[in-house]
Formats: C-alpha cells, sequence, structure tokens
C-alpha cells in the first residue's frame, strides 16, 4: 500500500499537482508514522520533501516552514547515515538540495514578516548561492535593523562577484552610498563579465550620479546612453531619464520621457508613480485619470503599494485629502520604502497642518532617499510653519550641502533667509540667490526670489531689468504678472498692460494678472494729483506688491523650484497647499536668533 | 534592402498621386517588416499625409527617430497637436530653444533647417519669446528667401523687416538650402530605377520604369544626338552619317515650322513626334534609330509594351502640338522686357503644349532632381529670348523667328560658338544647343549640381573623377551585362555616384544601340567598340571642359530665374510691409505702381489692396474690389470676412445674405463663412443668433482671430460686457497686434467709465495703427473725460487733419469748443460739418444750443426743430427739454452734463464711424 501510495505521490509531485500531494502526503506520512514497520528512512524523508514542497507551492508559508525545518534537520541525520541515497534524490531533483531548501524557508519567514528568521536562515548558509546572497542582501537592506551598510555591501558584491550584470545590485549598491568608481572596477574586474560593454560604465555613472544628489547631470549620462547607443527607447532607460528629470524639477521634460516609457509598456509601475505626480505639477487631470485606467484589477490580491499610491495620488488631484491620507496609509503598509507615498503623506500632512506628523515622515523618508529634494523642501517648509527657524536653517545648509550642483537648494535657503525679518539675514540671502543664478541663469524662482530682492532693496528698475530680461527667453505668466506688477507701480502702465496680457495669453483665466489690469486704473489716478500722493500710493502699492510678492515670493522659499510656479495658484484654492504662505516670521523667535549664526552663511557657500 | 526599395519608391509614387490610403498600407507593411529611420518616416508621412496626425505624432513618438526629417516631422505634428512643449524637445535635444542652440539646429538639420527654424519661429510665437521667433524667422529667410510666409510672420510680430535684403539671393550658396530635393527623394529615384532593371516583370515597378524612361527620354535626348553629331564629325568618313545628321536636324525644324512650335522643349518633343510620324513614314533607317525613344533600348522592355507606350506618348504630344502658346510668350516679353520673368517658365508655361512635360514633371517630382533639370532646360530659353532681343534684333528673318529659342541660345549660351548667330546656319546652333543641354542633362555633372546630394556641399561639384573613366568602361560593354554590373555595382557604391553612373551608363547605352543602329547595316560588334571608345573619349573631353563653365552657367541661370522672383517678392513684400503697418495709403499706392499688372490683378494682391481700403474706410472701394474677387473666384475665402463687414458698413444687406448663402453652401467648416454669416445677422439686428454664429466660428477655429472680435463687439451691442471683455481679450491673447479687439476693450472701459483704462488701451490701439483717427477721436474723448480739455482739442485735431472727413472728429471738436465757451470755433465748425453730414440730427441739436447760449433764440428753435425733424423719435427727451428750457432760458446754462451724452462714446463694431452707425449710437444715448 505504502509503496502504491508512494510512487502516486511522486507522481503528483512530478505533474505539479500540488494541491493534491498535500492531502495524499500527509496521509502517508501518518501512514509512516503510525505503522514503524513499513517506515524506511528514505521514504519518510522524501514524503516529509514532497509534503514540505508543496505546501510551499501552495503559499502555505507558514506550516511549510515548519515542515522544510523538520526537513533541514532529518537530512542532516541522513548526511550521517544514508549520504548515497540522499545524493540519489538531490540529483534527481536539485530543488531539494541544503540551499535550495533553506532558500525557501528564507522566503517562508519573509513572507511571514520574521526578517531576523530569514537573515539568520541565510547566514547560516555557509556557501551561498547567488540567488541566496541577493535575497540576504535584500533582506538586510528593506528590513535588517542595526545591520551596518558595510555587511549589506558585502552580500551584494557576492552576488556582483559572481553575476556582474546584475544591474539591480549595481544599484543597490550605488544606492547604499559606495562609490561609484568602486563599483565599476568590481564590476569590469569580475571574470565572468564580456569584454567591451562602454555601455555598463555610463550606466553606473548615471546611477552614481542620480543617487549622489546630481540629477541633471545623471539625466544627461542617461540620455546620451539613449541617444548614443541601440538601447534606444528602452523603457528602463526612459524611466530613469524621466525619474532624473523629475528629480531635478524639470516636469515638463520628466512627463515627456516617464510618458513615453509608459506608452512602452502600462504596467511599468516604476514610471508610473512619478509620471503622476509630474500630472499633478503639471496640471493635467485628465492624462491622471487615465493613467489608472489600465490598471483596472480585478483582484485585490494584485494590488500593491504603487497601485494604492497611484489612487492616492488621484485623490489628492481630486482634493479628497482624507481618502488620499488612507491610501497613502494602505501603500505604505504594503511597503515602507515607498517614497513617493512618503512623500505624499508629508505633503498631505503639511496642508492640513499637522506639521509635526509631517515632520516626521518626511524625517523617515529623509533615512530611505536623501537623495531627494522634496524631502529637504517638505522639512524647511513644516520647520518654518511651525518657527523653529534653527531647524530650518540647518536643513536648508545640509540641502545645499547635497545639492551642489542644483540652484534650487540655494534658491531654498535664500528665500529662507530673504522672510526673516532679521536685516543680516536678508542681506546673505542675496548672496545665495546669485549663486543659484550663477549655476542656472534662468532658473525662474530664483529670478523671481531676486527680483523682489531687488524690490526689497528699493532698486526696482533693477528688478525690472531683470525681469524682463528673463521673461524673454523663459516666460512665464507669474514672471510676467510680476514685471507688471512693477511696472504699474513704476507708472509705466503701457508696458504693464503688454505684460499682464502676455500673462493672459499664456493662462487666460489667470486670476492676478486680470486684477491687475483692472487696478491699473487706480495705479494711473493715484499717480496723477500730486507728488506726495503718488508717493503714498506707490508705496502703498509697493505695499500691496510686497504682500502679493509676498504670498508668491513666500513659495519660493518653501517650494523653490518650478513647481513653486505651479504651486501658486493652489493656494487660493487650498490651504492644503504645504508651500501656502509661510508668513514672515517678523515676531520673537527671530530675534533668538543669535548673531554667529549668520557669519556660518559664508562658510556654507564655500564648502 | 533589395526588398526594401522599390517599396519605398511605390509608395512616395502612392503619396505623389494622393493615393494616401495604399501608401498607409504598404507603409506600414513596410514598416512591420524593417523598422528604419527611412521607414518609419515614410510611414509617418503617409499618415502625415492622409490627415492622420495624432497617428503619425504616436508613431514618431514611441518609434523614436533621431534622423532629423523624423524629427522634424515630430516637431511638425506635435505643433499642430498645440503640444507645444513636445515640438520644442523633438527638434531640441536639450528640450528649451534658446539662441545658441540656432547654429546646433542648421547643423543638424540641413537642408530642412529652413523649415525647422520656421517651426521653432512659431513655437516661440506661441509661447511668448518673440525676440527668439523674430531671430529664428530671420534664419530661416536667409537659409531660404522663398519662405514668404515666414516674412508674414515677421511683419505680423511688428518687426521692422528690409525687404531688399531678405529677398535677394546674395550668393547661389542659398539654393544649397532652398531648393532641397531630400535625400530620400534621391534614394527614391535611385532604388525605384535599379530595381526596376531588375524585376522589370513586377506591374507596378513597370510603371515606375516608364516613369524614369521618359525623364530620362526628355532630358537625354539632345545629348545623345549631340554625341551623335560630334562623333559624326569627327569621323568624317561617313558621310552618310552626317548627311543623316544634317536631316536630323532639318527634320524637327521643319515639323515645327509646320506646326507653330518655337521653344526649345517643344522642339525636343517635337523631335520626338517628328521621329514617330517619320518612322512609320520613311526617310532613312539611321533617323529612325537615332531617334528612337532610348529609354526603351535600355531597358528590356517587353517590345509590345514598348510599342504601347510609345503610341501613347505620340498621341499625347500630337494633342499638345496644336496649343498656342507664342502668344504668351510674346504677351511676357511685351510687357514686361526686364523682368526676367521667373517662374512662369515662359516656355514651359502650360500654354506650352508641353503637358506631357508637365505630366513628366508631375510624376517624377518626387522621385527625382529631374523636374529641376527641366526647369533649367526650361530657363535657357527664357534668357536666350532677352538677349535674344538685343543681339539680333530685327536681323533675324521670319523663319528664323520661327525657332528664335533654340536659335539664340546657340550664340548666347555656349561658349565655343559665340558668333554664329545668322551666319552659321541651322546645324551648329544645334550642336551647340545639344551641348550645353547635354551637360543639363549629363548625369554626372547636372544631378551632381542639382540634387542637394551629400557631394555637392563638399564643394566638389565640379570635379567628378569617377565617372568618366566607367563611362569608358561601360562602353565597352554590351547591353545584356549592363544590367548585371548594375547590380553588381549597386552593392559597392554611394548614392548619388550610383545615381550618376547608373545614367551615364543609362547614355552609353543608348550611344551604344545608336551606333549600333546607325552601322546595323554591315558593322561587327568591333566597330562598335571602337566607336564607342572613341566617342567616349570625346565625351570626356567635353565634360571636362565644358564641366566647370557649365557649372557656372548653370548656377548664373537659376540665379537669373531666382532674382526675378525675388525682385518681385521685394516689391509685394514692401506692400505687405506696409500694410502691416497700417499705412494703408502708402501700401496701395505701392503695390499699385510697381506690381506688374498680371499680379497686381491676381486675387490676393487685389485682396490686399482691398484691406487697404477697408482700413482707410473706403469701404465703397473695398467691397468692389472683393466683390470682383469672390466673382471670378467664388471658392476664395480668404478676407471674404472683410468683405463681409465691408458690406455690412454700407448696409448693404442683400449683399451681405448673397454672400452668407454663397459660402455656407461652399465651406460649414470655415470660421470665415461663420463670420459673413454672422455678420449678415448683425445687420438684420438678430443679434442673438449672429452671436451664435460668431461663437461657431470660434468653434470651427480658435486660431481664427477676427471672429472673437466681432463676437465682441456682437455682445457689447447686446450690452454683456464682462462676456464681451473675454472675447475681446482672447482675440488680443491670441493676436497682440490685432487693433480693433484692443480698442473693443476700450470701449468697454469707457463705457464702464473707466476713463484711465479706456484711454489706456486706445493708446494700445493707436500705436499699432497709428493712422487711425476713430481711434483718435475716442482718445480724445476720454481726455476730454479726464479734465484734459486741451489734450483733447489737440487730440482731435490731429485726427481731423489725418482724415479730414471724419465727421466724428469735427463734432467732438465742436463740442469741446463749446465747454471751452468758444462759441464762434463752435459754429464754424459745425456749420462745416453740417455740409459733409447734412442728416444728423445731433448737430442741429447742438449748433441750437449754442445758439441757445449766445442768446439768438430764433436760430436756436429754428435748429432745434430740424434736429426734431430729422430724427422725430431718439432725440426726443432731450430736444423737448431744451424746447422747455427755451421758456425759462436762465435755469439751464450750459453744462457739461449735456456734452457728456454727446460725448458718450458709441458703440459701433469694428472701430469705425459710419453714418449709420452714429445714427445708431447717437439714438441710444438720448
Amino acid at each position: 500500500m505504502e509503496n502504491a501510495l508512494f510512487s502516486n505521490i511522486k507522481k503528483l509531485y512530478d505533474h505539479g499537482l500540488y494541491e493534491c500531494v498535500i492531502p495524499s502526503a500527509s496521509l502517508l506520512c501518518t501512514l509512516l508514522q503510525n505503522d514503524r514497520n513499513v517506515a524506511t528512512l528514505e521514504m519518510e524523508y522524501q514524503a516529509m520533501l514532497y509534503l514540505s514542497n508543496a505546501n510551499y507551492k501552495q503559499h502555505n508559508y507558514r506550516t511549510a516552514c515548519n515542515q522544510l525545518e523538520a526537513v533541514v534537520l532529518q537530512r542532516k541525520s541522513m548526511l550521517r547515515f544514508k549520504s548515497s541515497y540522499l545524493t540519489a534524490i538531490e540529483s534527481s531533483y536539485p530543488q531539494f538540495q541544503d540551499a535550495e531548501l533553506r532558500y525557501k524557508i528564507a522566503i517562508c519567514y519573509q513572507e511571514l514578516g520574521e526578517y531576523n528568521m530569514a537573515m539568520s536562515t541565510l547566514q547560516a548558509v555557509k556557501t551561498r548561492t547567488p540567488r541566496l546572497n541577493m535575497l540576504l542582501a535584500r533582506l538586510m537592506h528593506h528590513h535588517g535593523r542595526g545591520v551596518s551598510k558595510k555587511e549589506i555591501a558585502l552580500a551584494f558584491k557576492d552576488v556582483l562577484r559572481e553575476c556582474p550584470m546584475s544591474l539591480t545590485s549595481i544599484e543597490a549598491l550605488i544606492e547604499l552610498g559606495i562609490d561609484g568608481s568602486e563599483v565599476h572596477s568590481m564590476v569590469v574586474n569580475a571574470a565572468a563579465l564580456p569584454k567591451n560593454i562602454e555601455w555598463l560604465s555610463s550606466w553606473i555613472k548615471g546611477h552614481a550620479q542620480m543617487y549622489g544628489c546630481k540629477h541633471r547631470e545623471a539625466a544627461q549620462t542617461f540620455q546620451q546612453l539613449n541617444d548614443t547607443t541601440s538601447f534606444r527607447q528602452n523603457e528602463h532607460l526612459l524611466t530613469k531619464i524621466g525619474q532624473c528629470m523629475y528629480y531635478y524639477g524639470n516636469f515638463v521634460r520628466a512627463e515627456q520621457y516617464l510618458a513615453m516609457a509608459t506608452m512602452l509598456n502600462p504596467h511599468n509601475l516604476d514610471a508610473l508613480c512619478p509620471l503622476a505626480v509630474v500630472y499633478e505639477f503639471n496640471k493635467k487631470k485628465l492624462e491622471q485619470g487615465k493613467l489608472i485606467a489600465p490598471l483596472e484589477i480585478r483582484t485585490t490580491g494584485e494590488f500593491s503599494s504603487s497601485h494604492w499610491f497611484l489612487h492616492a495620488q488621484l485623490s489628492y488631484m481630486n482634493s479628497k485629502y482624507d481618502r488620499s491620507l488612507i491610501f497613502t496609509e494602505r501603500a505604505l503598509a504594503m511597503d515602507a520604502r515607498n517614497i513617493e507615498a512618503l512623500l505624499l503623506r508629508g505633503r498631505l500632512f503639511g496642508g492640513l497642518g499637522r506639521h509635526k506628523d509631517a515632520i516626521d515622515v518626511f524625517r523617515s523618508a529623509r533615512c530611505l532617499a536623501p537623495y531627494r529634494f522634496e524631502v529637504y523642501k517638505g522639512l524647511v517648509a513644516c520647520f518654518i510653519r511651525l518657527k523653529w527657524l534653527k531647524e530650518a536653517q540647518t536643513m536648508c545648509a545640509l540641502a545645499v550641502r547635497y545639492f551642489r550642483t542644483s540652484p534650487r537648494s540655494y534658491t531654498m535657503f535664500g528665500g529662507t533667509l530673504f522672510h526673516l525679518a532679521n536685516p543680516t539675514a536678508k542681506k546673505s540671502a542675496r548672496k545665495f540667490v546669485e549663486k543659484a543664478l550663477q549655476i542656472d541663469e534662468h532658473y525662474a524662482p530664483g529670478i523671481a526670489l531676486m527680483a523682489s530682492i531687488y524690490q526689497d532693496e528699493g532698486d526696482t528698475q533693477e528688478a525690472i531689468v531683470l525681469l524682463r530680461k528673463q521673461v524673454a527667453s523663459h516666460p512665464h505668466p507669474k514672471l510676467f504678472a510680476m514685471l507688471a506688477e512693477l511696472l504699474s507701480v513704476d507708472k509705466d502702465l503701457d508696458a504693464a498692460l503688454h505684460y499682464y496680457t502676455l500673462a493672459l495669453r499664456l493662462d487666460p483665466t489667470f486670476q492676478r494678472a486680470l486684477d491687475g489690469i483692472n487696478s491699473l486704473t487706480k495705479a494711473a489716478r493715484t499717480g496723477k494729483p500730486s507728488d506726495k500722493a503718488s508717493e503714498s500710493a506707490s508705496s502703498s502699492s509697493v505695499a500691496a506688491g510686497d504682500a502679493s510678492n509676498a504670498a508668491s515670493m513666500s513659495r519660493p522659499c518653501t517650494t523653490p523650484n518650478h513647481e513653486w510656479l505651479l504651486d501658486c495658484d493652489e493656494a487660493s484654492t487650498e490651504a492644503l497647499e504645504l508651500s501656502s504662505p509661510a508668513g514672515p516670521p517678523e515676531d520673537v523667535e527671530s530675534d533668538t536668533f543669535s548673531e554667529p549664526f549668520w557669519q556660518d552663511v559664508d562658510g556654507e557657500l564655500t564648502n | 534592402m533589395m526588398i526594401q526599395e522599390p517599396v519605398q519608391a511605390a509608395i512616395w509614387h502612392c503619396l505623389n498621386h494622393y493615393d494616401h490610403k495604399d501608401a498607409v498600407f504598404l507603409a506600414e507593411r513596410l514598416c512591420s517588416e524593417v523598422e528604419s529611420d527611412e521607414t518609419i518616416f515614410l510611414l509617418a508621412t503617409s499618415y502625415y499625409r492622409s490627415n492622420r496626425l495624432d497617428q503619425a505624432y504616436w508613431l514618431l513618438l514611441e518609434k523614436s527617430r533621431r534622423s532629423p526629417q523624423c524629427r522634424y516631422l515630430q516637431a511638425k505634428c506635435a505643433y499642430e497637436l498645440k503640444k507645444y512643449a513636445e515640438a520644442e524637445s523633438a527638434l531640441i535635444s536639450s528640450g528649451f530653444v534658446d539662441n545658441k542652440h540656432f547654429d546646433e539646429v542648421q547643423r543638424e538639420f540641413g537642408e530642412i533647417a529652413c523649415f525647422a527654424y520656421q517651426l521653432m519661429a512659431q513655437i516661440c510665437m506661441r509661447t511668448e519669446r518673440q525676440k527668439l521667433a523674430v531671430n529664428a524667422l530671420r534664419r530661416a529667410l536667409k537659409l531660404n528667401p522663398f519662405m514668404w510666409h515666414a516674412f508674414a510672420d515677421l511683419c505680423l510680430l511688428g518687426q521692422e523687416t528690409d525687404t531688399a535684403a531678405i529677398f535677394q539671393i546674395q550668393s547661389t550658396d542659398v539654393f544649397n538650402t532652398c531648393q532641397g530635393s531630400s535625400a530620400n527623394a534621391n534614394s527614391m529615384v535611385l532604388f525605384g530605377g535599379s530595381a526596376v532593371n531588375e524585376q522589370q516583370q513586377q506591374l507596378e515597378n513597370l510603371l515606375l520604369n516608364n516613369v524614369s524612361n521618359n525623364s530620362n527620354y526628355i532630358l537625354s535626348t539632345p545629348v545623345e544626338q549631340q554625341q551623335q553629331h560630334q562623333q559624326q564629325l569627327q569621323q568624317q568618313n561617313n558621310n552618310g552619317s552626317s548627311l543623316a545628321t544634317l536631316q536630323n536636324l532639318m527634320t524637327p525644324n521643319n515639323n515645327i515650322n509646320n506646326n507653330n512650335n518655337n521653344n526649345l522643349n517643344s522642339s525636343i518633343t517635337m523631335l520626338r513626334g517628328g521621329v514617330q510620324q517619320q518612322s512609320t513614314n520613311t526617310n532613312s533607317s539611321m533617323m529612325l534609330l537615332e531617334d528612337t525613344p532610348m529609354g526603351y533600348a535600355a531597358h528590356d522592355a517587353p517590345a509590345q509594351q514598348q510599342q504601347q507606350l510609345a503610341q501613347h506618348q505620340h498621341q499625347l504630344y500630337d494633342a499638345n502640338n496644336g496649343t498656342p502658346f507664342r502668344k504668351q510668350f510674346k504677351y511676357l516679353s511685351a510687357i514686361s522686357p526686364l523682368t526676367p520673368s521667373f517662374g512662369i517658365m515662359p516656355l514651359t508655361s502650360p500654354c506650352d503644349g508641353g503637358s506631357a512635360v508637365l505630366q513628366a514633371n508631375l510624376n517624377l517630382s518626387a522621385y527625382s532632381p529631374l523636374p529641376q533639370m527641366l526647369v533649367e532646360v526650361n530657363q535657357e530659353p527664357k534668357i536666350i529670348g532677352k538677349k535674344f532681343k538685343t543681339h539680333v534684333g530685327g536681323l533675324i528673318n521670319r523663319q528664323e523667328k520661327s525657332k528664335p529659342a533654340v536659335f539664340t541660345q546657340a550664340g548666347n549660351i555656349t561658349p565655343r560658338t559665340p558668333n554664329n548667330v545668322v551666319g552659321n546656319g541651322p546645324p551648329n546652333p544645334n550642336a551647340a544647343v545639344r551641348r550645353s543641354s547635354r551637360l543639363f542633362s549629363n548625369s554626372a555633372y547636372s544631378v551632381k549640381e542639382n540634387n542637394k546630394s551629400p557631394n555637392i556641399t563638399n564643394n566638389n561639384k565640379f570635379v567628378q573623377p569617377r565617372s568618366p573613366p566607367r563611362k569608358t568602361k561601360s562602353s565597352r560593354m554590351t547591353k545584356i551585362c549592363l544590367n548585371n554590373e548594375l547590380i553588381e555595382e549597386k552593392t559597392h557604391h554611394h548614392l548619388a555616384e550610383k545615381l550618376s553612373e547608373k545614367q551615364s551608363r543609362k547614355e552609353k547605352e543608348k550611344v551604344e544601340t545608336i551606333t549600333s543602329g546607325a552601322t546595323a547595316g554591315g558593322n561587327s560588334q568591333s566597330t562598335i567598340n571602337n566607336r564607342s571608345a572613341e566617342e567616349a573619349k570625346v565625351l570626356l573631353n567635353n565634360s571636362l571642359n565644358n564641366a566647370q563653365t557649365l557649372a557656372h552657367q548653370l548656377l548664373s541661370m537659376k540665379k537669373q530665374s531666382a532674382d526675378g522672383l525675388m525682385l518681385l517678392l521685394r516689391d509685394l513684400a514692401e506692400g505687405y510691409k506696409l500694410l502691416s503697418a497700417f499705412q494703408c495709403k502708402a501700401a496701395i499706392m505701392h503695390l499699385e505702381g510697381t506690381i506688374p499688372k498680371h499680379h497686381l490683378s491676381s486675387s490676393w494682391v487685389q485682396s490686399l489692396i482691398g484691406m487697404c481700403r477697408y482700413e482707410l474706410r473706403d469701404y465703397e472701394a473695398a467691397v468692389l474690389i472683393f466683390k470682383r474677387i469672390h466673382e471670378t473666384e467664388p471658392c476664395r475665402l480668404d478676407y471674404m470676412e472683410i468683405y463681409s463687414t465691408s458690406l455690412w458698413h454700407l448696409q448693404k444687406e442683400v449683399a451681405l445674405s448673397a454672400l452668407a448663402q454663397d459660402l455656407i453652401a461652399q465651406d460649414k467648416r470655415s470660421p470665415v463663412t461663420w463670420c459673413v454669416a454672422g455678420n449678415c445677422f448683425s445687420l438684420h439686428k438678430e443679434h442673438e443668433t449672429a452671436i451664435k454664429f460668431f461663437k461657431r466660428a470660434v468653434q470651427v477655429d480658435p486660431d481664427f482671430v477676427y471672429s472673437y472680435t466681432l463676437l465682441g463687439h456682437e455682445l457689447v451691442l447686446t450690452e454683456e460686457f464682462d462676456k464681451a471683455m473675454d472675447y475681446f481679450r482672447a482675440a488680443v491673447v491670441r493676436d497682440p497686434r490685432h487693433y480693433n479687439a484692443w480698442f473693443g476693450i476700450g470701449t468697454i472701459y469707457s463705457k464702464q467709465e473707466k476713463y484711465e483704462l479706456a484711454e489706456l488701451h486706445y493708446v494700445k490701439a493707436l500705436k499699432i495703427n497709428t493712422q487711425n483717427s476713430v481711434i483718435l477721436v475716442h482718445i480724445g474723448a476720454m481726455q476730454f473725460f479726464m479734465q484734459k480739455k486741451d489734450l483733447a482739442l489737440q487730440t482731435l485735431n490731429t485726427a481731423a487733419t489725418i482724415d479730414p472727413k471724419n465727421p466724428l472728429a469735427r463734432f467732438h471738436r465742436g463740442s469741446i469748443y463749446f465747454s471751452l465757451g468758444k462759441y464762434q470755433e463752435a459754429l464754424r465748425e459745425l456749420e462745416e460739418l453740417k455740409e459733409i453730414v447734412p442728416k444728423e440730427s445731433v448737430v442741429f441739436y447742438l449748433i441750437g444750443k449754442i445758439h441757445k447760449t449766445l442768446g439768438n433764440m430764433d436760430l436756436a428753435l429754428m435748429h432745434f426743430s430740424w434736429a426734431t425733424d430729422l430724427d422725430p423719435k431718439g432725440a426726443n427727451n432731450q430736444i423737448k427739454d431744451a424746447f422747455d428750457s427755451m421758456a425759462h432760458p436762465n435755469c439751464c446754462p450750459p453744462n457739461d452734463n449735456a456734452l457728456d451724452v454727446d460725448f458718450d462714446p458709441t458703440s459701433e463694431r469694428s472701430d469705425d464711424s459710419t453714418q449709420a452707425q452714429q445714427d445708431v449710437s447717437y439714438d441710444s444715448d438720448y
């Protein structure tokens, strides 16, 4: 009986009918337990193997885990007595080898959420295959507490040594902060690597730049890869370019590349998530809605963290903030490392006024992705809102230190300083903005901030000249409106009207410009009667301009980049905007700053 | 690749004959088979031409290609789909246009750089970067002075332009950038032709084959004859052949004489025709053989087909022979003897009976640079025709005159025989003609010259070391092995070289056939070889000697022809510039003064003049002009909206209704149609319907600015100021130089009593259209309301000087005098005004008021009653008040209130004060 049963179980297993294997194998096992006469060690061991593996295949991880542990134990004893039989089994079933069994145990523990057990299981294996190494590395990277980066990197390096083309481990290593050149030399020196693959070094370089906060350079590297090699139009490459553009803040270009990537593969979640965010910044609600459409998923099992995020983003776009918050929570529950979800959550908290929560979220995001500018931006915004100016300052300094090649960080620092009441602080703001413009002379938020600095210093003409130069090549409705306001204060009504019209041309429903045109009368009327009146008028309108600029300008300080320009409109619609006026903190706190702090600024610049 | 090429040719063939469906189908198949820059571009082009923009864009986006053609097309599609950012990044790799990118663009896009610039300019205009746009447009024009619309855009941007500098061809280099026959087209010919040699059984290819044969045939006959001629001259021992040559040369001439054909092309055609006839008739076998269309001999097409085709062509030529074209030529030379009549192609113009040529032209235009050669051949006689007059004058008798083109060409173009104008008789000139035209069609040089194959840019256009030796080589070969060689060589050589070689070989082939034919009686193969070898030498010599001079001649001819066009463009551009600066009087004067009559009478120039008239508010004249245009070209929609507005101003309801009917029946998808319809209903005072139609115009084409303005004016009439403001803004936003909309905004503000803003907007309008007295009047009114009376008076004076007939200006001036207490001046002003507009009650009312203040009760009463008579309804209350106050003269001093009423800006549409409109507006004011 037992022999017939055993051979049938074997047949079932060989045919892959795992769910049928489970009851029959368990029957056999019980039979062998109950009747030790018929039981042979071999048969019992093999029956256990079938049973545990069938359970594993059927995703009964908890059962499988226990059984596999038992199998591994039994294998040890088998090894002592019946090694010949063991080799026979393992030669016919390579998946029953020790390492594989342990790999399965580790997978079971991972599925059960017992990451430490999984790791220790894997670490117990003496000679790890790349597969085991990869799993170990991933586990340590994502779930390892108190595991040093060195250890993680070691695991990845083990993988890389045998499989030099493991691009994900390359990326992971770089993300861990290993120097790009080190990774490169490791890859190139690996014996298994075929010669003349120059693209790989560009690939590594691109990643190194991306995780080293040089997003624009990274985008260029990847773009070059796309243009010059025959990897043209690869979805991963396009996604990378798009991501880098997005990280850099160039949303228009990012959208183009990410859209192309999703066009090639509408299920590419790596591209979809940033694309959703980019659509939000580019205000493309329609496309955003369409983004979800191909992802209509029937079963909940398929729902991944990214899917939740996409829904969260859509709700956010549709101003359903509570729902969005719930969705981000789900997304994070499934994958705590979902950075986009973290950022969105941070923005949501900030917008809802729960700044402390927001700070927590942003801080955890910072641990995971220190290469994202948005993290710092969010933190600074929260600090400023809470008037924790010292922290804001430190965070700005950090951002400047990390993002040396980006004008965003300098502008953010400059903006923060500019909105302090402290006059010395204001002065040093200018240095930062100048530095930002030195990097990119057409950086719009920088220009805007610079113009308001000029205006603040009473040098309206200079501001006008600056803005005129900027809008000639880089038109933007906000800048047009700003320029027009300056001009109307300056009594150049005709030019003011001209620029208001231009602003309207780019954005026909731009309220600020419409109001501006209508208030031209006032400017004209108040200007005429007498000098004194005009002075008061101009000063009042300067004040008005200041107020309106403060509304717009305070944004550059919090979200200092293109999105500032895009975000501004939302101020009217929502208090939820994280970047809504951070109100120049003219009260007590600013006085609490010690003077020496301001001297650091220069040090910051030179570093 | 072997398979791909004929398919590409077939697709281009489909595209060129408007069979877009098949082109798309084939291109899709091809694209599925091979995915390369070329095939993708081909498919995208097919989509684009069959109006499937989205699909083309999607294709180019998904299969992103780096070739300039693809990128340009992608950008073009994106632009037309209003995705400006995408268009920009398709054109420029960094995604943002900057001044420093211009050179890069030029480098990357090569010969289509001018179009890339234009597209870039359009993108910049849409995104408010005027400076960049201007820069790009100027560069485009520099590369390609034929781009009129780039110039028009410059004018619309309000740029100061120097037309003389733009529309001129400084150096012949320009031709490299403005007459591009794209690389594709070149390769097309090549592939088509050579592939045909290999796969003659394919029917569609046969068609193509014929086409290419055709071209060769037309162009290369003279060559071949010349070769023959020279050969025979050298080999004087063969008397019969020289005789035959003479005959050969004479016969066509006779033919021509018989048929009254004078031009070179037709002489060539006639040669053919004559030969065909002769072949059936009599004459020497030599002639027959010599003149048999070579293309057929060269290819191994079935004899039957050959015959059919020949017959067909024969018919064609026959049919064309009778067409009189002489008249045209005469006419042209008569009216503008000094004008190089550029594009008219005097001798191949539609009248010249060359529809066969034209057809060939058509067939070929996309395939090859050959059409260009055609053009050149055609230009020749024109120049000759010019010189002919001066040189030969009356010396030539009637008979010679009947063939002036060929004749004089000999004298002037061929450098070697400069003196043989009259004395040397027909043979020499003919030879000369043939030599020169041989060089035109001599494959190696002329093709190089004309197409923009890569070599030409490398400046080695004159030296083509390769082909002459090849000629000798190939000349030794027999026909049979030629095909093989073709195949074999095809793989080795560069495209352009292939082209030239192939053609030279073809010629060789022809020569061979001829010679073999000529000596068909008893000559052995060796003689043929001998001869052809010698002949090859001659060819070599000729080509080396003539290449350089010829290339120069070619270029200068090209230049001369283009200069003719440039001359016209300069004049047109000057006129257009003046119009776009609203210097209407000057524009009319310029246009009428400089443009040659046959251009002046064209609808487009007439529309410009009509537009000027309209802007001058000379509606009668404008209507007259537009009416004529509409009658001659009833399908022309351009400027019909201006016509309708003119009719509206003149209140010609019937004509306007008829026009609206016409247009609606014609094209319901044009905004013009709906503007006209809206105007029509507006005239009928059915404002709601009018608004509906204007809105439809906006829907049909959101970029048609005038419909917004009309809609705005209409909404002003129905007192919906906010909406009207929106629409005026929309118009201004789309075209900042649309002064009418600025004026409309001003009107609204003045009605809302925001005088400062109103003045601001009026001034804006005035800055665009400086000559408009109506705007000035309104500015004056605004200034008056803002208590700047002196300034107002000054403004009104200016208005009156600009347009002395503007009654509004004078009326306002009178009113201001009155309010300033200068009664005598006011009276004088108003008395004069009374002469101009004798039926305005307001004028009489004002005069009455003045008299009242002056105490002349009788006069006052008289004027009041006149006013009442003229306008019994509208002004009742005011006048009644005035009458009442007569009883108590002291209680109603002249006050500003009364004036306010007078001064309320009139709510006219389209900024114009017409009498009728005044009635309406003043009525409502009272």
